[in-house]
């Protein structure tokens, strides 16, 4: 379903972390383009949120692996496995992503 | 209450008298056409709906139960009537997603909602960035307004000649956009003379328009016969002169 993420005004340059039934996700602002991927990492807990953007990719804050902000792809170690990446709309200055509703992970 | 009723339309343009006692209901949930041959005048109910300035009206027209016909333009649009251009304008200078900002500003945050939806469904968020209208094909253009329609969520879309200059694959899809588009808040009036977008829709009723009046209302079927047998078998069937095929009046109809 159509979930309204946030205003595109209200988002800085960089990462945001949101949530989304049940869906951790972190938006990233570049320019005023928005990409959208699982904010947590694939290798151990850390919030890609708050990692260092560089072109279309960012490093994890806690072991350094990068992510492809399109294909959520990691192209460095200890990451092995993709995170997942959300499919954004951005209409009349609002951030949408089509989700469905996920079980909380205890 | 219907989506749209309209009860003794006459319209006058100059001094011809080319509407002379419409009445026609649209329901909520249901999809009509309105055909008629050239010069019938299909686009001036169109036009005298949604207010296009030199036609002089009297009769009613409601529109989710209130009356627009003294009302201007934007207000009509507001009060829930949609209207789907034979071709669409070009608006150099404005894109169409400073245009649904714009929607939303007076239609609230469910203009957005709603648009992002139809811009997955539209297979359009390439059109967004883009200017409205300009440079856009055919049937880009017919998806765009598709995109605009689902924003606004109106009481009624009457969508004029949706299918002209459209190859079968546009004609197609904007059927299947019109489709995806129906529900139980929204009715459609489908004005054409072609028959052939009419495969791809689910019609509930035929309204056939001629020389001013509503002469024949029918299922799909009457389409069918007139697909086969043309404006013609009418004609003789309701012992109407065929006035309007007359040179000097298609041409006053253009």
């Amino acid at each position: 379903m159509n979930v309204r993420l946030a205003a595109l005004a209200d988002l800085p340059q960089g990462g945001t972390k949101v949530e989304a039934l049940g869906h951790r996700i972190a938006l990233f602002r570049i320019e005023d383009d928005v990409y959208a991927i699982g904010d947590r990492c694939s290798h151990a807990e850390a919030s890609l949120s708050e990692g260092e953007v560089f072109d279309l990719e960012v490093e994890c804050p806690r072991h350094g692996s990068s992510f492809d902000l399109q294909t959520g792809e990691p192209h460095t170690f200890p990451a092995t496995q993709p995170v997942p990446v959300y499919e954004i709309t951005v209409v009349g200055g609002i951030v949408f992503a089509d989700l469905e509703p996920i079980e909380e992970e205890s | 209450m219907n989506a749209l009723s309209v009860a003794g339309l006459r319209v006058t343009f100059g001094t011809r008298e080319i509407l002379k006692g419409v009445d026609l209901d649209v329901p909520f949930g249901e999809l009509h056409v309105l055909m008629g041959p050239n010069g019938s005048g299909k686009s001036t109910f169109c036009h005298a709906l949604m207010g296009r300035p030199g036609y002089e009206t009297t009769g009613s027209a409601l529109v989710g139960g209130a009356d627009v016909l003294s009302l201007p333009v934007h207000e009509r649009a507001r009060a829930g009537l949609f209207e789907g251009f034979q071709y669409p304008v070009e608006v150099p200078g404005v894109t169409l997603d400073e245009l649904i900002s714009e929607m939303a500003l007076v239609g609230g945050p469910g203009v957005a909602e709603r648009a992002a939806e139809a811009v997955r469904s539209l297979d359009a968020a390439e059109f967004l960035p883009r200017m409205v209208n300009v440079g856009l094909s055919g049937g880009e253009k017919k998806r765009s307004e598709m995109l605009q329609l689902a924003a606004l969520a109106p009481h009624v879309a009457i969508l004029d000649e949706i299918d002209s200059g459209l190859d079968v694959d546009a004609v197609r899809e904007v059927a299947e956009a019109v489709e995806a588009m129906r529900g139980p808040e929204l009715g459609v009036l489908v004005i054409t003379h072609y028959t052939r977008i009419l495969r791809y829709l689910t019609v509930d009723k035929v309204h056939v328009l001629m020389q001013g009046a509503i002469v024949a209302t029918g299922g799909r079927e009457l389409a069918d016969r007139l697909d086969a047998g043309g404006y013609d078998v009418l004609r003789r069937e309701l012992g109407i002169t065929a006035e309007g095929a007359s040179g000097g009046d298609f041409l006053a109809g253009l």
